[in-house]
């Protein structure tokens, strides 16, 4: 094994901020990576990855230069360069042959110790999340996930990305959820993500994305569910189509009539936003992304798991969370839908914030539809700051039956 | 309707580069914020609150909670606790029954209220019997309860007032923000700034925190006052000092003892001083400035 003075391992720890994953890492990570790894020289020409082979090494380019040779391009890299990380995290053979420009030194380091480094940045889970779909998307890379063969990405969120794809033997598309690498590596992700994905599994609920199957890949994990033709409450926000007053209506009730559901099996979803809410083609409500989805009063040790422009209070404070959160969420979309924005904030995570907190929320504003003062003062009551004055679903599906009588249950 | 940028969701403190503040989150000075720290506590969770010139950890009474507490701070899960309430609520907490003769409740009412005008202070005497064993302490044969308040012109008053109104006890524990001697084998003064709190207490998942608005206001609001846990004086031994009825100083503490006694002489009261009272507790010292 060659080994490198420490004036040269300073260097490389400064230069290996630079690349993606990296680049998010502490520079203690970065010397630990260095000092787990296997220092290699090669010379020009000398291959560090070949093509068709299988093996689970990550490389980090340290000094140097290698032509990344695949069937139909060349692409040369200079250190500081990462390497083949995506075959090693999706145990896929290598899909290029790499070899070394002049003489060239790589650190080899084992999977587990990749992944370990990984584990420690959510933002460089974030960044391999991304980096693994767009390999797995890419016309002249795997396109498969399991059985699957994927058409392409159509969501990217926080908790993951989600993949069009279709079942290789009914040839049918159904939706694959990728769940961030930041969540995955957790030391309790795995299991989290197991008992979540189970319990889902056993909800039947119409306006619930149904979860037909799970399982671990590129390591992470990916849930299967149908194919649901239609676009979310986002999609419909931002091409400028005005909700009827019975369409809010609607939209509310069918929500709750979910929430209702999930929260008697004990979870909270802790995400309901306009882009979590899917209007099918026949006009049906289904809640969507569960990536963030936790057990009822479940402690969490991260403040601001969610989205800051529809989070409770209590989701923000970094408190155990129970269903009213989900109320209050869902409170602040229909607020949106009312009244063309959420309650708080707009496009900065502080004032979003700071108006959850401490804001007052105004009805006495320009409404995009007018839904009356008892829609607005049971709307209100879904907003209020402390979750004891709060309704629980079923009690604010109740309510709001009461104050607009027009609501009709879908037929499901 | 104008489109917009729908904020992504966050999963850490770390993601998008965005660190929440925690300690910018709640203010005494707000209050919706004394609203929502008042349900924390409702709902169990320890709260981390501005205390008249320093930080008190405030947290439910009841008895796992109380050990749960002392766990935290790195104390024996069984040592006795202080007792938190509203200013009207402290003489439900004592048993005046019993009172030394030259100590009359009257007499006793009226020293808490002149304490109460001045500033933060705790006050140990015998023990309503209703007070379960484990916020009591014992004096020789005598069962006595201790409370830790900060004077009326402090806003945590509303803090404690609306939580008591919510739960069924009258009265919540009460803790300085420190981590126990126990735990670090030298004397750990508590805390009078948020961000080194927080740092001390990150093992408490969901501890809460309601800051002062102004450390430098809380600090200018009690002249004389060292920023550390209170003195504590009791009133359930009889004294004699210098021919006068005394009270007896248990715990030297935020109020100087010069200034104890100038308000005790206005009563003709003495000061004894206990052997847990003779030494002055210390004052944390930070390496940055005000």
């Amino acid at each position: 094994m060659i080994s490198a003075d420490d004036a040269t391992r300073d260097g490389w720890v400064a230069s290996l901020k630079e690349p993606p994953v990296l680049c998010h890492l502490a520079e203690s990570r970065l010397r630990q990576l260095l000092d787990d790894g296997e220092l290699r020289q090669y010379e020009d020409g000398a291959e560090l990855i070949h093509a068709d082979t299988r093996t689970f090494a990550v490389f980090l380019l340290v000094d140097g230069a290698c032509d990344v040779q695949r069937v139909d391009a060349r692409v040369r890299l200079h250190a500081p360069a990462l390497i083949g990380e995506i075959a090693a995290l999706t145990g896929t053979s290598r899909t290029a042959t790499v070899c070394a420009v002049g003489c060239a030194s790589a650190v080899v380091i084992e999977r587990e110790s990749f992944l370990d480094a990984i584990r420690s940045s959510a933002a460089a889970g974030q960044e391999l999340t991304e980096l693994v779909a767009d390999r797995i998307c890419a016309p002249d890379s795997i396109q498969e996930v399991g059985r699957f063969k994927v058409e392409g990405i159509i969501g990217r969120g926080g908790s993951g990305r989600v993949f069009r794809a279709r079942h290789p033997l009914l040839d049918i598309p159904i939706a694959l959820k990728m769940l961030s690498h930041a969540l995955a590596l957790l030391p309790d992700g795995p299991s989290t993500f197991i008992r979540e994905a189970s319990l889902l599994v056993h909800l039947d609920h119409p306006g619930i994305v149904r979860v037909l199957d799970a399982f671990e890949a590129h390591g992470t994990f990916f849930i299967v569910m149908p194919w649901i033709e239609g676009g979310t409450l986002r999609d419909n926000i931002d091409g400028k189509s005005k909700f009827s007053r019975e369409q809010i209506l609607r939209v509310a009730d069918e929500a709750l009539d979910a929430l209702v559901a999930l929260h008697a099996a004990g979870m909270v979803h802790r995400d309901i936003k306009p882009s979590n809410l899917l209007l099918t083609s026949s006009g049906k409500l289904v809640l969507i992304d569960f990536g963030i989805a936790c057990e009822c009063n479940a402690s969490s040790e991260h403040r601001l798991i969610g989205s800051p422009s529809y989070s409770s209070p209590e989701q923000i404070l970094g408190r155990p969370v129970d269903g009213r959160s989900d109320v209050y969420s869902l409170a602040c979309t229909l607020y949106e839908l009312v009244f063309a924005e959420p309650p708080f904030g707009g496009d900065e995570i502080d004032s979003a914030i700071d108006g959850h907190l401490h804001g007052t929320v105004t009805f006495d504003r320009p409404a995009l539809v007018d839904m009356g003062a008892p829609f607005l003062h049971w709307l209100k009551r879904c907003l209020s700051r402390t979750r004891i004055n709060r309704p629980s679903a079923a009690a604010a599906r109740a309510a709001l039956r009461d104050v607009s009588p027009l609501v009709i249950p879908h037929e499901r | 309707m104008s489109r917009r940028q729908e904020l992504s969701t966050l999963m850490a403190r770390t993601q998008s580069g965005y660190e929440l503040d925690v300690t910018k989150l709640l203010c005494l000075a707000n209050d919706a914020d004394i609203e929502l720290a008042a349900e924390a506590l409702v709902e169990g969770l320890p709260v981390a609150a501005g205390f008249a010139n320093f930080y008190v950890i405030y947290t439910r009474a009841d008895a796992a909670t109380v050990a749960q507490m002392n766990i935290w701070k790195g104390r024996p899960p069984e040592q006795t606790g202080s007792i938190g309430t509203t200013t009207l609520r402290i003489p439900t907490l004592f048993d005046f029954s019993q009172q030394p003769k030259n100590l009359p409740e009257k007499r006793v009412l009226d020293v808490m209220e002149a304490f109460l005008n001045e500033g933060p202070i705790g006050f140990r005497g015998r023990a309503a019997a209703d007070l379960p064993r484990h916020m009591c302490g014992q004096d020789g044969d005598v069962r006595t309860a201790q409370t830790i308040v900060p004077g009326y012109r402090c806003r945590s008053n509303k803090l404690v007032a609306r939580t008591i109104e919510q739960v069924p006890e009258r009265y919540l524990y009460i803790t300085s923000a420190n981590i126990s001697s126990h735990k670090t084998g030298t004397e750990e003064p508590a805390h009078w700034k948020p961000a080194p709190l927080i740092f001390d207490f990150r093992h408490i998942v969901n501890m809460q925190l309601i800051r002062h608005e102004s450390e430098v206001v809380a600090h200018e609001t009690y002249p004389g006052y060292a920023e550390m846990s209170t003195t504590v004086i009791s009133f359930h031994r009889e004294a004699m000092v210098d021919g006068r009825p005394a009270i007896r100083l248990e715990r030297y503490g935020s109020m100087h003892v010069d200034h104890v006694r100038s308000l005790l002489d206005r009563f003709d009261l003495g000061l004894e001083i206990a052997p847990s009272g003779k030494d002055r507790l210390q004052q944390r010292a930070y390496d940055f400035s005000r």
